[in-house]
C-alpha cells in the first residue's frame, strides 16, 4: 500500500514539474533601425521584389531593413539566448528571466518589452487516419474541388502556374516521398524548406506530424488522375513552425517563417493554425490583439495574400473563430460539411470581437488527403483553408496584375452567396466562373418578396430538389468505376442586419413548400434589415 | 447553437417559418462578454484530492508514514481581483485516516498492541485562500500558488482495531465520539497547481487530542495531489 502511494506521489510530481519550470520568452522592441546596407536585390528573391513591384509596394521599405545589429550584439550577453530577429517587427525575441528583462529594459534602445508567456499553438485538426480509401471517400474527394470549380478550372489551364505558396504547419511528415507531390518534386516546385522549431535552421521538414502534408496536398496534391487540391502548378515554401511538444515559440516561429516566406517570394501564406483560450479570451479576437494577428496582418502589407484556418471550436465553449483568423487582412476560411452543403458543426463561427464579418468565405472541411502513409480521410478548416489557397493560386494567376487585397476581395465576390453573408459561411464558397468568365451575369429572382401591412413574406418560385450530398459513387467488383456528382440542394439563407451593418441574428432553412417564412415588421428596430438569398439571388429590404 | 427542429409553427416568434431551421445564430447571444469561468470574475468547481500525513518530528512516530492518508472533496470558489490576483473560498469535507504503528511503547491511543489500528477524523471544512497566477492567459486556471488557511469541525472521529480471535476469526471494533479527540481544527494551507493538477500541503494548528488525554499529536503536515474537477 505504502510502495502504491509513494509512486503514486512522486509520478504526480514528475508530471507537474515540467509545466511548472516554464521558460520566460521576451519581445524586445527596438526605437529605431538604420537603413545600414539594405539591398533589397540581394536580399529578397525575385519574386519578392516582382510581388512589390505589382502591388505598387516600396521595394525599400524601412521595415524590411535589418535590425541594428548593434542593439542585438549589446543585448546578446544580457539574455539567456536571442532566439529570433524580426525585421517586420524591428525586435527580437530573446530567453531571459525577470531580472535580466530589467536591465535589458533599461537600454536607451530598447522601445517596449513585451512577455511571450508559454502557450500551445494547435493544429486546427489532427486525428488518426485510416489509410485505406473508402468508395464515400472517393465521392468526398471529387466534390471537395468541384465545389470551387476544378472542372472550369481544368479547361481553363488553371492550375496556380507562376503562384508561389508557402504552408506554415506544424509537420510535413514523409512529404518528401509521398507520391501526391511528385508531380512539384520533379517539376522542381519545391523551391524552399525551412523548420523553425529548430535552432540550427535546418531545412528538414518532413518529420514529426503529417498534418502539413495533409494540408499541402489540399492545396496542391494530386492522386492518380485526381487532384486534391486546385494548384498543382504552383510553386512550394514548406515552413515547420510547430512542434507538438513545444509551448513556448510558436507565435514566434510564425512570425519568422512569414518574413522568411516574404523573402523568398510567397504570394500566399497558408496557415491552417489557430490560437483560441489557452492564450487569449474571445473578446481579443479584435484583429489587433494577437500577436500571430498582427504578424499575419503585416505580411498582407507585404502583399501576400495570408489564407488562414477560421477554426474548429463552433460546437466548443470557445466558439468563435481564433488568430490570426481574426486578422483582418487574413482570408479566414470556414468549413462547409459535403453531407449537407451548409456550415459543419465544428467550424468556427465569426464575427470578430469587434464585429467584423468573419469568416470569409467557406469550403469542405471534410476532405480527403495525403496523410504520411496514403489517401486519409480527415476533417477540420485546416483543410478549408488550404482548398480556397489553392483556389486563390488558381484565381491570381488569371488576374495577375490584382494586389492581394484585391484579390482577397475578389474571392469574397466570387462567394456563392455573395452579396449576402452571414457568420458561418462568410460569402459562401468561392466560384471559379467568377474569375473565368467575361461577362457577368445578372441573377435572376429565385423568390419573392411580397410586402402586406405589417408582414413580409418570402416565397421562393421553385421548391428545391437537389441532393443532401453532393455526389455519389457506383462501385462494382473492382472498386470504384464511376462518379455522380450533383449540385447540393439549395438552402434559404436569411439574416437580420443592423444598421450599424452588424448581423443581430441568421438563419440556414431547409425548403418543403413556397412559402418559406414570414417577418412581422414591427417586431424589429427601425433601421434593421432583412437580407435572404436563395439559389444563387440575394435580396435585402428594410424592416 | 445548430437547430434541427420542425418548425410549424412560430406564432409568437417575430418570424414564422413553414421550414425546418437547420442553423440558427443569435450573434448579440453568442458574443455576450461572460462573467463566470476559470480565468473570468467568478468561478466555482469541484475539486478532490489524496495527501499522505508527513512525520515531521518525533511526535508523530504513532503514526504509520505513507500508509496513513487523506482524502478531500469539495467545491472552491475563486474570484478573480486581476490577471494574476484571485482570493476564493473552498468547502470540503477532509477525510483523514491515521494507521498506527503497532509497537512497544505505543500509547495512542493506548498501550494494546493490535493488528491493526487507526484512528479516522473526518472534517467539514471551510477555508480562505489567496491566489498568485503567472502568466497572462486566456479562460484557463493556468499556474498557480494559493497560500490560505482552514478551519472546520471533526465530525467523525473513529478509531478502530482489528484483530484476530483464537479460531482464526477477523474481530473488528470500531468506536465513535471520541472523547480524546478535539471536535475542532484548524491550521495553513498551500498549493501549487498547473491547471486541473495541483500539489497541496495541509499544516494543522490545531492538536488531534484534547490536551486532557495526554496523547503525544500525530502528524500535522499532510502533502498530496489534488485534480480540479472542471472541464
Amino acid at each position: 500500500m505504502l510502495k502504491y502511494k509513494l509512486i503514486l506521489l512522486v509520478t504526480g510530481i514528475l508530471l507537474l514539474f515540467p509545466s511548472v519550470t516554464t521558460a520566460q520568452q521576451w519581445m524586445v522592441y527596438f526605437r529605431d533601425k538604420q537603413h545600414l546596407d539594405f539591398n533589397p536585390a540581394t536580399y529578397f528573391d525575385s519574386k519578392a521584389i516582382e510581388r512589390r513591384l505589382m502591388a505598387g509596394i516600396p521595394v525599400d521599405d524601412p521595415s524590411d531593413w535589418p535590425v541594428n545589429e548593434n542593439y542585438v550584439r549589446t543585448l546578446t550577453p544580457m539574455v539567456n539566448e536571442v532566439l529570433l530577429t524580426s525585421r517586420w517587427f524591428n525586435a527580437v525575441a530573446v530567453d531571459a528571466d525577470a531580472i535580466q528583462m530589467n536591465a535589458v529594459r533599461q537600454l536607451p534602445f530598447v522601445l517596449e518589452i513585451e512577455w511571450m508567456e508559454p502557450t500551445e499553438l494547435l493544429p486546427a485538426a489532427y486525428m488518426e487516419y485510416d489509410t485505406s480509401i473508402q468508395p464515400a471517400n472517393t465521392v468526398i474527394l471529387a466534390g471537395q474541388l468541384k465545389t470551387l470549380g476544378v472542372d472550369a478550372w481544368l479547361k481553363a489551364g488553371i492550375d496556380g502556374t507562376g503562384i508561389r505558396i508557402a504552408i506554415l504547419d506544424v509537420g510535413f511528415d514523409r512529404a518528401d516521398k509521398v507520391p501526391a507531390f511528385d508531380h512539384i518534386r520533379n517539376g522542381n516546385r519545391l523551391i524552399a524548406t525551412h523548420d523553425f522549431t529548430s535552432r540550427k535552421n535546418e531545412s528538414n521538414v518532413y518529420y514529426g506530424n503529417g498534418h502539413g502534408t495533409e494540408v499541402w496536398s489540399c492545396v496542391a496534391g494530386k492522386t492518380g488522375d485526381m487532384q486534391i487540391g486546385l494548384a498543382t502548378g504552383a510553386e512550394f515554401l514548406l515552413a515547420k513552425t510547430e512542434k507538438n511538444s513545444e509551448k513556448y515559440s510558436e507565435e514566434l516561429n510564425w512570425l519568422a517563417a512569414a518574413e522568411w516566406a516574404d523573402k523568398n517570394g510567397a504570394d500566399i501564406i497558408n496557415s491552417s493554425l489557430g490560437y483560441t483560450g489557452k492564450r487569449y479570451f474571445n473578446w481579443q479576437m479584435d484583429g489587433k490583439t494577437a500577436f500571430v494577428t498582427r504578424a499575419a496582418n503585416i505580411a498582407a502589407r507585404k502583399g501576400i495574400l495570408v489564407v488562414n484556418a477560421a477554426g474548429n471550436e463552433g460546437s466548443g465553449p470557445w466558439h468563435c473563430i481564433g488568430a490570426p483568423a481574426d486578422a483582418d487582412s487574413a482570408l479566414s476560411v470556414g468549413g462547409i460539411d459535403p453531407a449537407t452543403g451548409y456550415h459543419t458543426g465544428f467550424s468556427s463561427y465569426g464575427p470578430t470581437s469587434d464585429k467584423r464579418m468573419k469568416p470569409n468565405v467557406a469550403a469542405y472541411g471534410h476532405v480527403i488527403a495525403a496523410a504520411p502513409s496514403g489517401l486519409t480521410s480527415t476533417q477540420g478548416t485546416s483543410f478549408a483553408s488550404p482548398l480556397i489557397a489553392g483556389f486563390a493560386a488558381c484565381a491570381w494567376q488569371t488576374h495577375r496584375s490584382l494586389s492581394n487585397m484585391q484579390l482577397f476581395k475578389e474571392i469574397e465576390k466570387s462567394g456563392s452567396l455573395y452579396p449576402y453573408f452571414d457568420y458561418a459561411h462568410g460569402f459562401g464558397v468561392p466560384q471559379a466562373d467568377y474569375f473565368l468568365k467575361t461577362e457577368s451575369l445578372t441573377p435572376q429572382p429565385t423568390f419573392s418578396v411580397i410586402e402586406s401591412g405589417d408582414s413580409i413574406r418570402i416565397v421562393v418560385n421553385k421548391i428545391p430538389t437537389g441532393k443532401a450530398s453532393s455526389a455519389e459513387s457506383h462501385s462494382n467488383s473492382s472498386g470504384v468505376s464511376s462518379i455522380e456528382t450533383s449540385k447540393n440542394k439549395e438552402y434559404l439563407y436569411y439574416n437580420i442586419m443592423n444598421k450599424t451593418g452588424v448581423l443581430d441574428s441568421y438563419y440556414v432553412l431547409d425548403i418543403t413548400q413556397p412559402e418559406v417564412l414570414t417577418i412581422v415588421r414591427s417586431r424589429y428596430r427601425d433601421g434593421e434589415t432583412l437580407n435572404v438569398h436563395f439559389d444563387g439571388y440575394s435580396y435585402s429590404v428594410k424592416l | 447553437m445548430k437547430k434541427i427542429l420542425s418548425v410549424m409553427l412560430v406564432m409568437l416568434s417575430s418570424a414564422a417559418f413553414s421550414q425546418q431551421i437547420l442553423l440558427e445564430q443569435n450573434v448579440n447571444a453568442d458574443t455576450v462578454r461572460p462573467a463566470k469561468g476559470p480565468n473570468l470574475t467568478h468561478y466555482i468547481h469541484g475539486y478532490a484530492g489524496v495527501g499522505f500525513p508527513l512525520v515531521t518530528n518525533g511526535i508523530g512516530s504513532y503514526s504509520k508514514p505513507g500508509a496513513s492518508s487523506a482524502f478531500d472533496i469539495g467545491m472552491r470558489y475563486k474570484r478573480k481581483l486581476t490577471n494574476h490576483f484571485a482570493f476564493g473560498l473552498d468547502l470540503a469535507a477532509y477525510f483523514t485516516a491515521y494507521k498506527l504503528k503497532q509497537e512497544q511503547g505505543k500509547t495512542v491511543p493506548d498501550t494494546i498492541l493490535n493488528i491493526r489500528e487507526k484512528i479516522q477524523v473526518n472534517t467539514a471544512a471551510a477555508s480562505a485562500y489567496f491566489r498568485i497566477n503567472a502568466g497572462r492567459r486566456g479562460n484557463y486556471i493556468g499556474n498557480y500558488l494559493d497560500l490560505g488557511a482552514y478551519g472546520g469541525w471533526n465530525m467523525v472521529k473513529k478509531h478502530k482495531t482489528t484483530n484476530e480471535n483464537a479460531d482464526g476469526e477477523k474481530v473488528k471494533v470500531l468506536t465513535g465520539k471520541l472523547k480524546y479527540v478535539e471536535n475542532f481544527s484548524y491550521g495553513l494551507m498551500a498549493r501549487l497547481g498547473v491547471s486541473r493538477y495541483a500539489l497541496t500541503a495541509r499544516y494543522r494548528l490545531s492538536d488531534i487530542f484534547t490536551a486532557s488525554s495526554q496523547m503525544p499529536e500525530l502528524p500535522r503536515l499532510v502533502v498530496g495531489l489534488e485534480v480540479g474537477l472542471f472541464r
